[in-house]
Formats: C-alpha cells, sequence, structure tokens
C-alpha cells in the first residue's frame, strides 16, 4: 500500500515479521485491514459530499479580471518580485536599523537591517507589527477641523497667524527625537514668543538618568556589556524585554551564554541574579530569582555594597529584616566578590534615585568600568517632564498648544487637560489616530507613519541611522516635522535662509551633507560625491562606525550623597508600574496584532490586570479574576486580579497602554483600565513604584482570557532542562531525563532526496519574547480573533511561545518553549484527512492546501503539538474588503477563508524562493540563506532552519547535539523540529533542597 | 397500508428527488456554460493588438514585450512605454491619411500617461502561485499554455488551464536532458501541493 507521495507502509502480517521487538499493545489488538484500505473506503465515503465541497467554491463564476499596464514604470521595480529599502524604525523606544520589504511598491514586511550594529538583523514584536500599523485604517486621513476636513494650507494659515500673535507657545513631543528633529524644534523655539517645550513621556529612565548625570557628571547612559560579565545582577531591570536597547541586551546576554558540545568539560556561561518584585521576563530567565519587594532592591543594593568592602553581617541582617533566604543573598555576594571586573548590576529605570546612586557606587566597587560597563554620551531621549509641569503649563491658558505626536490627554488622565487645551486660543493635535487629545483639540491633523517619513537618529556617537520613506503616504496626511518646518519658514523673516529649504527631506539633507562633508572630498565634483554619498548612505541605512566610550570616573561623594537620599515608604501593598508588553503606553493600542500577543509571563490577552502573589491575593479574599480596588493618594481604579506565581508578597504589578477611550476601534474595543493616573502627580524623577498603595476587593469579576490555560508540565517532559553541572559531566544529559519506550515503525522509512528541512531551537537561547510570533504573523497573513474568541481558544497564531512553570509557586522555575507545526515524517494529521488537504512533500515538508481543506478538523483534533488553527469564522474578511488594510497582505500566502485548516508551513514561500534563486545563480542552496521568518527575527538567535540531509548545515549540527530531543518524543511520529535543552547555571549553594513539587493549577 | 403518513413520505421524497434533478441540472448548465475560466475564451479588448500581426508576421520575439516571463513570477503586460518603442514611428493611416483608431487610442493614452485597462485571457485561481520565469528557463515554449498565439488576430484562452491540465505535464516522465532527469526525480516537475498552492 502506498500513499500519494510514494510513502509505503506495511501489512500488519509484515509488521509482525519485522525485528523490532517490542510493539505496543493496542497495534497488536488491531484487526489487520482485509483487502480494503482505510484509506478506500474514507475516499468511497467521502468522495461525493468531497467532490462537490471542492468543487462549489471553484464554480462560484466570478467577472473577468482586468490586467493593467504601466505607462511607464521604474526599471527597477519588477512586478511581484521584492524590492528591499534600508531605513529606521524611529518609533518606538530606541532606534533600530530596518530592511522594508516591499511588493509592487507596497511594505508587507519589516526585517531588521544586518548591518544596523545595534540590532543587526533581527527585530521586536513592536516593529513587526508596524505594519499593520502603516495600513491601519482607523488613521486620520487629512487635516480636520470641528468634524469639518480642510486643506493643508487652511490649517496651516490658522496656525502661522496664531503663532504669530501668540503670547505664549506650548510644544509637546515625544522623547525620541533625531537630531534633525532636535534642530527644527530649536528654529522653532527662537521664532516663537513665551516658548515651552515639554517631554510627553509616560515610560522613561529619567530616575536613572538623573543620578547617572550627578555621579558621572555627563548626560548620558550606561551601556551595559552582559556578552563580557560572568555574573549579572539585575535589579528589577527587565533589559530582555523593556530596557531599551533590548535587542543589543538580548544579543549580548545570548553571546555570554552559548554553549558548545564539543568542548562540554570546560563549558561557561555567565550567570544571571535577578532581584525583583513582580515576575518579568528577564526574572523568569534567570539563574537565580530572589523574591524581594521593589521597596527593599535600594536595601538590598546597600548591604552587597557594604558586604563587599567587608561588612560580612549587612547582607545577613537585610536578610532577616526582609524574612528572605540568605543562601541566595550569600551565594550572590560570594559570586560578585569573586568575579570583580567580571560582574554587572543594573537597575530598572523605573526604580527611585537612591537605588541607581547605590548601583553606581556597588559597580564602582566591583571595577566594572572598562570592563561590563561603557559609556553612551549622546542619549537619544530627551528627559521627560515631569505630568505635574505639563499640567500646569497647559492650565495656565497658553494661547498655543502643539502636541506632536503625543496623546497628553490620555496620559495624564484624570487632570482637566481637556478643558485646558479647549481654553487654548487654538490647540493642534497632530497624530496617527484622532486620540483622546485630539478629541479635546481645536485642529488635528494626520500624521505620516514611519515608514512614509524622512527622518534620521543618532543613539550613539558614530552610529547615524537614516529613515526614508518605503511608500508614497498613503493618505493625505504629513510628517509632524514637516509641519514644523512649515510654520518655521512661514514665521522666518524674507532673509532667513530656512526660507529656502523646500521640505523636511532636504532639511535631514542638508544636515546629513555637513556630516557627510569629509566623506566626499575625495571627487573632482564636490556635490556629485555627496549625493553619492548620501545615496550610500540610504542603502546602507545609515553611516554605522562602532566606537565604545569608556565610563567617566565615578563621583564617589556625590553618589553616597544620593545614595542616602530619602527612599519612600512601602506599606502593606506596593504597586509597580510597567509598560504594556505589546502598546507600550498605549500608542500602539490601536494595533490588534499587539493587543493579541500574550503576554509573555501571564498569558493575558486584549486587558491588563492587577498580579499578585497567591498569599497577597488570599490576603485580600480574592480569587483570579476577581476586582480589586487600588488607591493610591487620591487616585483610586479598579483592575481584575490576576494571580501570578513567581510575585514577592504585598506586591502588585499593573501595565500601561489599556482603556482607551477612543482612537480606532480596536484600541476603544480592548479591555483594561488606564493606570497612567496613578502617576500623574509623581515628579518624573521618582520612578514608578508606589508605595502605601490600599487594595480592597471590589466585589464582581472580569474573565481575564489567557491563551494558555495549563502553566503545569504534568511531568510530561516537554520542556527540558539541567544545570551547568550536569551539562559539564555529560553533554547529552537530556537522554537520561526522560524514559524513551522501545519504538516501531508502522511506516517503511521514506529516502528523502534532495533537501529534508528541518529546524532546531535552543531553548537555552531563547528568552520568550514572542518576536517570533509576530513575525510570522506578519509573514503569512494570519488574523487576529478578538478577546471572545480568544477566549474560546480561537486565536490563529502559527508559532506560540508555551510558558510552564516547574517547582514551587512562590519560587517557580519558568520555562518557555516556542511551539509551531513539527512538520512529522509521521504526521498524525496527515493519515487523518479524508480529502487529502495535508500531505507531505519530498523535502519533507508537512503541506496544507487551503483550496482542498473541507473542513472536518480530525487533523486539528489528532495534532499531539495543538499547533493546527482553524478559521472558525470570516477572520480576514473585513480586511480584504478593505481598499486600504488588503495591500498588507503578503502576495505570496494564500489569505484563507473560513472552514480552512492553517498552521506553520515552515515559511515554504520563503523556500520555493530561495531555492529559485540558488537555480539561477547555478549554485547548490547555501546554508544560512534561506531563513523563516520566526528565525529571521529572533533577537536571541534561538531558531535555525536549514538542510537535515546537508551535514554540515547548522541545522544538522544542532540536532546532533547532546542537548537536542523531541516533544514528546515516544508518540514516534518523528518530528523535524528538535530543541535544544535549556541548560542553567545556578550557584550550587544557592537553592534550596530540591524538591519537585509541580506548580498548582491556577484558575 | 397505504397510510397518510407513507403518503406524505412519498411526496416528500418525489419532491426531493424532483428537486435535487433540477437543481442539478441547472448547476451542470451554469459549469458548462462557456466562461473566462474556459479554454475558447476570447475576450474584446480595448485596443485590438493582433498577436498574429506583432508576432507571427513580423516575428517579434515574445520577450521583447512581455519582458519579465524569464525573469520573475509574472510575464508582465507591456508598459505602454514599450510599445511606443516602435509606434513612436510606425504609426499607420487609413486611405485619407487619418490614423488607425486603434493606433490613435495608443498614442492618446500614451499622451496623457493612463494606462490600458486590458481583459485578462489567461488567467489562473488566485490560490495557484505560477511561476513564469520557471517555466521559460526549463524550456517550456510559450505555445505549450498559451497555444499558437501568433496565429491569433483576437488573443484567446487557448487551455482551460485546470490543475489536471498542469499535471499532464509535470507527471511527465523526465526526458534526459531536464535537470529533474539528472536529480533523478521520477517526474519531470514536482508533483506536491506546495509546488503550486500555498
Amino acid at each position: 500500500m502506498s500513499d500519494a507521495t510514494g510513502r509505503t507502509f506495511h501489512s500488519l502480517k509484515t509488521m509482525q515479521q519485522l525485528k523490532q521487538a517490542a510493539l505496543p499493545t493496542h497495534v497488536e489488538n488491531f484487526e489487520p485491514p482485509d483487502g480494503v484500505s482505510r484509506r478506500t473506503v474514507l475516499k468511497l465515503m467521502m468522495g461525493a459530499s468531497a467532490a462537490l465541497a471542492a468543487g462549489l467554491p471553484g464554480c462560484a463564476r466570478k467577472p473577468p479580471r482586468k490586467i493593467v499596464s504601466r505607462v511607464k514604470g521604474p526599471e527597477y521595480q519588477k512586478p511581484g518580485r521584492p524590492l528591499y529599502y534600508a531605513s529606521t524604525w524611529t518609533a518606538g523606544g530606541f532606534p533600530y536599523g530596518v530592511l522594508l520589504k516591499t511588493v509592487d511598491g507596497r511594505p508587507i514586511k519589516v526585517e531588521g537591517n544586518p548591518d544596523h550594529p545595534i540590532n543587526r538583523g533581527t527585530t521586536t514584536a513592536a516593529m513587526q507589527a508596524e505594519i499593520l500599523a502603516l495600513y491601519d485604517p482607523d488613521r486620520l486621513r487629512g487635516p480636520r477641523q470641528g468634524g469639518q476636513s480642510l486643506s493643508w494650507a487652511d490649517a496651516d494659515a490658522r496656525i502661522t497667524a496664531a503663532l504669530r500673535e501668540a503670547r505664549s507657545v506650548v510644544l509637546l513631543t515625544r522623547g525620541t527625537l533625531g537630531p534633525s528633529e532636535r534642530a527644527l524644534v530649536d528654529e522653532f523655539a527662537a521664532r516663537v514668543a513665551g516658548f515651552e517645550h515639554f517631554v510627553c513621556e509616560t515610560v522613561h529612565d529619567q530616575p536613572r538618568r538623573q543620578v547617572w548625570r550627578e555621579v558621572y557628571g555627563a548626560d548620558g547612559s550606561l551601556v551595559p556589556r552582559f556578552d563580557r560579565a560572568a555574573v549579572i545582577l539585575s535589579l528589577e531591570c527587565d533589559f530582555l524585554a523593556g530596557d531599551e536597547p533590548v535587542l543589543e541586551h538580548v544579543r549580548r546576554f545570548c553571546a555570554g551564554r552559548r554553549l558548545d558540545d564539543t568542548n562540554h568539560q570546560h563549558a561557561t556561561m555567565s550567570r544571571l541574579y535577578v532581584a525583583e518584585g513582580p515576575l518579568t521576563l528577564t526574572g523568569s530567565n534567570a539563574d537565580e530569582r530572589i523574591r524581594v519587594r521593589s521597596s527593599a532592591l535600594g536595601d538590598l543594593a546597600d548591604s552587597l555594597w557594604r558586604g563587599l568592602r567587608g561588612e560580612g553581617e549587612a547582607l545577613e541582617a537585610f536578610a532577616k529584616r526582609r524574612g528572605i533566604d540568605g543562601r541566595r543573598l550569600a551565594s550572590l555576594a560570594a559570586d560578585l566578590a569573586k568575579n570583580r571586573q567580571r560582574a554587572l548590576v543594573v537597575a530598572g529605570g523605573h526604580l527611585p534615585p537612591d537605588v541607581h546612586a547605590r548601583v553606581a557606587l556597588l559597580n564602582d566597587e566591583l571595577q566594572a568600568a572598562g570592563h561590563t560597563l561603557e559609556w553612551n554620551p549622546t542619549p537619544h531621549r530627551l528627559p521627560a517632564s515631569d505630568p505635574a509641569k505639563i499640567e500646569a503649563a497647559l492650565s495656565a491658558g497658553p494661547d498655543v498648544v502643539i502636541c506632536l505626536g503625543v496623546n497628553p490627554v490620555y496620559d495624564l488622565a484624570g487632570t482637566n487637560l481637556a478643558g485646558a487645551l479647549q481654553r487654548a486660543r487654538l490647540s493642534v493635535a497632530h497624530s496617527l489616530h484622532a486620540d483622546e487629545t485630539a478629541e479635546a483639540c481645536t485642529l488635528t491633523l494626520g500624521s505620516h507613519h514611519n515608514f512614509e517619513s524622512w527622518n534620521d537618529a543618532s543613539p550613539r556617537p558614530g552610529i547615524e541611522s537614516l529613515c526614508q520613506p518605503a511608500i508614497a503616504p498613503l493618505f493625505d496626511t504629513r510628517q509632524e516635522a514637516e509641519s514644523l518646518l512649515t510654520w518655521v519658514r512661514a514665521l522666518a523673516k524674507a532673509d532667513d535662509p530656512i526660507r529656502k529649504i523646500p521640505d523636511y527631506h532636504a532639511w535631514v539633507q542638508q544636515r546629513w551633507f555637513k556630516r557627510l562633508a569629509p566623506a566626499a572630498h575625495g571627487g573632482t565634483d564636490p556635490a556629485k560625491a555627496r549625493a553619492l554619498a548620501w545615496e550610500e548612505c540610504l542603502r546602507r541605512g545609515g553611516l554605522f562606525e562602532e566606537r565604545s566610550i569608556p565610563l567617566p570616573k565615578l563621583d564617589g561623594p556625590a553618589a553616597e550623597r544620593l545614595a542616602a537620599g530619602p527612599s519612600e515608604t512601602s506599606g502593606t501593598y506596593e504597586l509597580v508600574v510597567f509598560p504594556h508588553h505589546g502598546v507600550h503606553d498605549g500608542r500602539r493600542a490601536n494595533n490588534g496584532w499587539l493587543q493579541e500577543l500574550p503576554d509573555p509571563v501571564s498569558k493575558l490577552v486584549w486587558d491588563n490586570a492587577a498580579a499578585m502573589s497567591r498569599k497577597t491575593a488570599e490576603g485580600l479574599k480574592l480569587t483570579h479574576g476577581d476586582l480589586v480596588s487600588i488607591s493610591a493618594g487620591e487616585e483610586q481604579l479598579t483592575l481584575p486580579a490576576l494571580v501570578q506565581p513567581g510575585m514577592a508578597d504585598g506586591v502588585v504589578l499593573v501595565t500601561l497602554g489599556h482603556g482607551r477611550t477612543t482612537g480606532g476601534v480596536v484600541a476603544r474595543e480592548a479591555g483594561g483600565v488606564n493606570v497612567a493616573p496613578l502617576l500623574r502627580k509623581r515628579p518624573a524623577a521618582a520612578g514608578r513604584v508606589i508605595g502605601n498603595v490600599q487594595l480592597a476587593a471590589a466585589g464582581g469579576r472580569r474573565k481575564l482570557v489567557r491563551t494558555q490555560k495549563q502553566f503545569s508540565q504534568h511531568d510530561r517532559g516537554i520542556v527540558l532542562d539541567g544545570d551547568l553541572a550536569e551539562f559539564r559531566h555529560a553533554a547529552d544529559f537530556v537522554k537520561h531525563k526522560k524514559h524513551k519506550p522501545p519504538q516501531a515503525d508502522l511506516y517503511e522509512p521514506v529516502d528523502y532526496k534532495g533537501h529534508k528541512w528541518g529546524m532546531a531551537i535552543d531553548l537555552g537561547a531563547c528568552i520568550g519574547c514572542e518576536g517570533c510570533m509576530i513575525a510570522c504573523q506578519a509573514e503569512n497573513n494570519i488574523p487576529i480573533v478578538g478577546r471572545e474568541q480568544c477566549d474560546k481558544g480561537r486565536e490563529m497564531h502559527w508559532i506560540r511561545v508555551d510558558r510552564y512553570h516547574d517547582g514551587p509557586e512562590d519560587d517557580p522555575r519558568v520555562q518557555h518553549q516556542p511551539m509551531l507545526c513539527q512538520h512529522c515524517d509521521h504526521a498524525p494529521c496527515e493519515n487523518v484527512c479524508p480529502v487529502n488537504a495535508t500531505a507531505h512533500s519530498p523535502e519533507g515538508l508537512n503541506e496544507m492546501v487551503y483550496n482542498r481543506c473541507v473542513g472536518t478538523r480530525y487533523c486539528a483534533n489528532n495534532c499531539p503539538y495543538k499547533v493546527r488553527r482553524f478559521n472558525f469564522l470570516r477572520f480576514q474578511q473585513a480586511q480584504l474588503r478593505d481598499p486600504v488594510q488588503e495591500l498588507m497582505f503578503n502576495p505570496q500566502v494564500t489569505v484563507r477563508g473560513v472552514g480552512v485548516m492553517e498552521k506553520c508551513t515552515f515559511c515554504v514561500q520563503r523556500i520555493t524562493a530561495a531555492k529559485h534563486a540558488a537555480a539561477d545563480a547555478g549554485t547548490p542552496l547555501p546554508d544560512g540563506s534561506l531563513k523563516t521568518a520566526c528565525e529571521q527575527g529572533c533577537p536571541a538567535q534561538a531558531i535555525v532552519f536549514g538542510d537535515l540531509n546537508d551535514p554540515d548545515s547548522r541545522v544538522s549540527k544542532l540536532r546532533a547535539s547532546g542537548r537536542a530531543y523531541h516533544v514528546l518524543e515516544e508518540l514516534n511520529i518523528k518530528p523535524n523540529v528538535s530543541y535544544l535543552a535549556r541548560v542553567r547555571n545556578p550557584h550550587s549553594a544557592a537553592s534550596p533542597p530540591a524538591e519537585d513539587s509541580h506548580g498548582r493549577h491556577e484558575a | 397500508m397505504f397510510t397518510r403518513k407513507l403518503q406524505r413520505r412519498i411526496y416528500v421524497a418525489t419532491g426531493v428527488l424532483l428537486g435535487s434533478i433540477g437543481l442539478g441540472l441547472s448547476f451542470g448548465a451554469y459549469v458548462l456554460w462557456p466562461s473566462h475560466r474556459e479554454a475558447g475564451y476570447e475576450p474584446g479588448q480595448p485596443i485590438a493588438f493582433s498577436h498574429k500581426l506583432h508576432a507571427g508576421d513580423l516575428s517579434i520575439d515574445c520577450l521583447y514585450c512581455h519582458t519579465q516571463a524569464d525573469r520573475g513570477p509574472h510575464a508582465t503586460v507591456p508598459e505602454l512605454a514599450i510599445c511606443m518603442n516602435c509606434h513612436a514611428q510606425v504609426q499607420p493611416k487609413d486611405k485619407a491619411g487619418k490614423l488607425k483608431p486603434d493606433i490613435a487610442r495608443l498614442l492618446d493614452h500614451w499622451k496623457r500617461g493612463e494606462p490600458v485597462v486590458w481583459n485578462k485571457v489567461n488567467d489562473v485561481a488566485d490560490f495557484v502561485y505560477f511561476d513564469h520565469s520557471r517555466h521559460v528557463k526549463a524550456g517550456v515554449k510559450c505555445q505549450e499554455c498559451h497555444g499558437p498565439v501568433e496565429t491569433m488576430v483576437h488573443m484567446r484562452r487557448e487551455y482551460g488551464l485546470k490543475m489536471s491540465w498542469c499535471l499532464g505535464c509535470h507527471r511527465q516522465k523526465p526526458k534526459p536532458s531536464d535537470p529533474a532527469y539528472q536529480r533523478g526525480d521520477k517526474t519531470r516537475a514536482p508533483i506536491n501541493c506546495s509546488t503550486c498552492h500555498r
């Protein structure tokens, strides 16, 4: 018997003759198929209905189609073939280099720019999701005044007239302005009366920056070298998820932890200690995690510092004072003392100043400067303004208020900012969406998206990044800086040279020409040489020369003075405010991909909640999902409680960015509560840890929707891990972790000639950031389904990141595991499909044919990994009908309709393209030239895809590693995705005696 | 015996039978009716471009106009600029010395910078990912799929372009000159699903 791919399988008789000893009993009891195979029966049974079902959509007659030729097209753009533009993502917290993949003139995918020294080709989830934001149909489509649209000329005339007469002008911007934008703000400031500039940012590291300026004597920021550190201590610093530049941090952190099988006896890796109150993504990756309240971190840093200076009792006293297990602290102190010059301490930007002063002293004591710490003297972010100052300035009744790309009415919710804006003679909101601020302002101007704009960024000396548009503006919008330039030009005197600058592109270029002048001196024609140098910068994405700058000398007395500064009292409960992993401070709230991207730690979607430990919740008589009222000072808000293992008792974690009242359909429909009012009375430099918070059960419940409902592995060995000691002892330690029953094959082995595709995922590198999920979503036209459908388990992600808690609930060992179609050689989904809509390719791919699928869902039921996704509803219909959104789809991948099963294809469109490119070049396909979307974006480079038939390919080598195993290997379905067991590096004396009690089930 | 219940059942069964026959017939007629997806589809075009004249009588190479056929997925309908390579000079007139109407239309489009909206003749379903360059590079003649274009005054769909028809070629045994033969493949071209569907 054989199936369509030529794969043969035995009858039971030959099966029994096989020499494989032990057969599973259920196979022996199975009646041999007598002449007629199950397949034939199914074929006959399903034949008629399948023919009808498959025939119907094919016969739906569509009108004849049109084909439109160009009149005269650009030579470089070939229909159907991708074209890449190097640009910069300036809309995030840190400017990263991107390559924008455009097909037929429209950007369809964000890829990292491999030349950019900060991110080196990797991307975050938020970067990937910018494609959705570009084609957001809720974007503002032009200037509007009181619900009426008006022309840009009219809007400019109104604004410049008001600016000329104004005696006081307030400008509100983001902190992440590029050098050209900052120069423009200065020009603007020089030409208006009573100018005030405020930086409206809720998420910032102002406390840290302020301390650094005082103790290092210059404005700038630290550049931690995680790759050079042997011991890393993070004090609630989420450097793997929120603390920019994340992508550089992840790369360097992983570089310090790569393991080599060939030399496993002498393997070394850094050890990460994390001391924190809430469980952050960084904390979930810690080798040793110290659960301590956020308000105690200054005390901890101080005790460590004293301990290092010889006061041996300081730490013990701290442990006793805070009631925590002293063993981990002792091993941390011992590790730090042993690894001077190879240790590094970082603290989260949201912590109060005294912690940072103490950390500076600690790093100085550890001699980190010059070894594990470098300096960046060009801080790319402007200091955030105090909310109270913004409120005061706006309440004072300025004549003109201009909000450029900011949403102060939401960020400072709770104050009467909307009223203040309405009282101003003219208030202008320049933004992507009709947000809360736009509603309050007299004039609303639509902004360009990042990918329609010209810009530049200089995050570090030597790194000058250029941002160029990849598409002509979709709507009648204008770049914020372009508007500023227009107004400056109109205000300038007749002989002012700025009047000669035609547009913002020329403004950016002018600055760059100055910068490029030395490079361009070689040619005979300086103008031509300059233009060539500019073109080269555009092509590469900027000018990149990496320089490392040593840390300035620490001003010890200043640091000690700051360290002794007042620290807030914490009370029974304290609140930590973090940005949301997806929507950040709310600016990306209308992005459905990010709303549906589960929280990497709690797996919550479309919502925010108050995360707390079980003990805290029980103390308040709360269970998972009960509403809890939180009062801090005068502010009071109600959120559902989320019981989260690993939280310090008494600490509550809330995230910003939800509870938008307007700003697009998605932003409005998403659940959650705006927690920004908690911060509006606090100075920016006070940080975001709020003490003396009152908690009380508020009565009522809200269902918290999570994409994962079971967090225990139930001893099934799905994620395997081990200690460095085990790895040193035997590189193949995983083989002893799990019993593998004897196995026999029902099928004859298939000889895969040519390529055989496979993937290896290094769980030791994976940090669980979920960047792969959005990369996949963008590449493969994957829909979002909304909160209600997520609750039914109908989310569509082809790759997800599973998270398990091992060990006790208070101190869980957190595991992250990307899970996608395993492309099993003996795929259980294939042999239950009645219409042969999923079949095996000669290159080992488990293929899914949408136009053949009739939606029985047998395959999904038979898949042990639960990676098949079914289109229960018309999830994409609205996008397909929207003239703007339909431009977003990747033309190389089918947009699936209702009633169709779908799943990971190993990016078969990329495989095809790479094979064709290699065939055209007449060379064999080089290993590494073909990357799946998830692999390409992965900040940790944890995913490797390639040809298993090539013994020298990276994936073959990883698969041969001792750490490699398959998930659910005992089913003998021969997956083609190998996982490399995670190796942790705990201190031998730190942990309490191993008792493998497993995590309790959560609600 | 012949109860009301049975009578009702017979009525219902007859109704269902007749109904389904009627449905089947109309469905069949609908499917068999010539459409743009069928062989022989020959729509009118905004400009009566003759492939017979250009590709047949004048022997202009297909790739001269369909520039991407050997380089990319789409063969591409030529840009007007390509038409104008010749027609900037070649502007046939009728006996009265007036430009022939189709040439006048072309020049008008060119002058106004407005593309011509043609009716698509050879069209495959959206879930088929067909790549021209693979076929041209493998030595498949344009005529194998498009028919004798050089004899067509009006462009006509020669074949239905159904999956079984595609597989007719793909399933053939490879000739010794084919790369597939050298690879040791059993078929002339791959026949797994993701070759065309993804």
